[in-house]
């Protein structure tokens, strides 16, 4: 019966929820393309948006210098963070509809 | 084309069947990464079963014994975890992911790791705690000198004369863990994967600990103290947080990543719900 009490009384820990998708979505935002790892996120949008030159070379997330060809990489790395932001914001919405 | 796969050791002690979490997580590999899975164990605990995955039969020396619930006394069992540094030697393929059968595996994540062009040799560095109450803290590093804690609970390596290296510091450090255990000032006589990959991943990288890679992102942890249920892709999380001095139960939804999960009877208790096909509603 206490088990049972217990059980009843659980309530939903929004707070812990946030901070799981928060770190989730951060580590899904990371992917592998022209010999780097990368992860997609305004700064990287805004370098490739800002430069001029078609081919650029910057460094990936473990500081190893990389060649990219900007317009092809900017679809990628924006299409990557419209994805799993989209992801995030829906469960999100749902996290915070349990009651 | 190099070859990619899983490696999984199980061997069962007086409290834990961890062939069955292996088969569990192979199936979940299977299913999320389709991706080939190589269980390694010995005689004993494989017994006449089938696993329809395949098996490296090898013993495993152990280093001791543990209490399996750190709050009963009566869970003590030996703790089969001293060979993980032959791998390297056991592995049939040119790329691996060795994973501790204690992970709930609910997405392909960990398929990335195949993509890294560069690293030989990955493993987390940070571990997460789901419950958000900070239960890990303690264990960002290791010994006096703080030396930085890698979880060797997911490993990633390529054949290469780096990783070989590793591992062969690695068995080298089990070799004369007493003698590490003084060096590095840590208070565990019993041999750790953990503590021993740190000091290998430092000596590797002359001991600049910002200059050694790890696994990008955190290593989703539920704490011992938690419970678990398993439902698809999504993992229910029950724990007692202290709020206004009182213990409050709670839970959390985590779907689609892959969580650690320390209280291994819990994790036994959800991998039998969910083999005979028992379906526990969620409460959501």
């Amino acid at each position: 019966m206490a088990d049972k009490i217990t059980e009843i009384k659980r309530r939903f820990d929004h707070e812990a929820a946030k901070q799981i998708l928060r770190e989730k979505y951060e580590a899904k935002m990371l992917f592998a393309e022209f010999g780097g790892m990368w992860k997609a996120g305004p700064t990287l949008i805004n370098i490739l948006n800002a430069s001029y030159n078609e081919i650029l070379y910057l460094p990936d997330e473990y500081g190893n210098p990389c060649k990219v060809p900007r317009h092809k990489f900017l679809t990628i790395v924006n299409e990557r963070w419209q994805e799993q932001m989209n992801a995030w914001f829906v469960e999100y919405e749902n996290t915070m509809r349990i009651r | 084309m190099s070859s990619h796969g899983f490696m999984i050791f199980a061997y069962n002690n007086e409290q834990h069947d961890y062939l069955k979490q292996a088969i569990f997580l192979a199936d979940r590999i299977t299913k999320y990464m389709d991706l080939p899975v190589t269980i390694v164990t010995n005689k004993k605990t494989l017994g006449e079963q089938t696993t329809g995955y395949n098996v490296i039969i090898t013993d495993s020396e152990s280093k001791g014994s543990r209490r399996m619930d750190r709050n009963k006394k009566d869970t003590v069992g030996v703790w089969y975890n001293a060979n993980r540094n032959d791998a390297y030697e056991l592995t049939p393929y040119d790329e691996t992911i060795v994973i501790d059968s204690d992970v709930v595996v609910c997405s392909p994540d960990l398929t990335w790791l195949f993509n890294n062009n560069v690293d030989s040799f990955l493993c987390y560095r940070d571990a997460f705690d789901v419950t958000n109450r900070g239960g890990l803290d303690g264990d960002d590093t290791f010994g006096q000198f703080k030396m930085p804690h890698f979880w060797a609970t997911i490993i990633y390596f390529r054949k290469d004369a780096s990783a070989k290296r590793i591992f062969e510091n690695i068995a080298m450090i089990k070799e004369y863990w007493a003698f590490f255990k003084e060096l590095y000032k840590f208070s565990t006589g019993l041999y750790r994967n953990d503590y021993a990959v740190s000091i290998a991943l430092l000596m590797e990288y002359g001991h600049r600990v910002d200059a050694v890679p790890s696994v990008y992102g955190k290593l989703f942890t539920a704490t011992p103290d938690t419970e678990i249920k398993i439902s698809g892709n999504e993992i229910v999380v029950q724990f007692d947080k202290h709020e206004n001095n009182t213990s409050v139960p709670k839970e959390i939804l985590i779907s689609a990543q892959d969580v650690h999960c320390l209280n291994k009877f819990s994790l036994e208790k959800a991998i039998y719900l969910n083999s005979v096909h028992y379906k526990e509603e969620l409460p959501f």
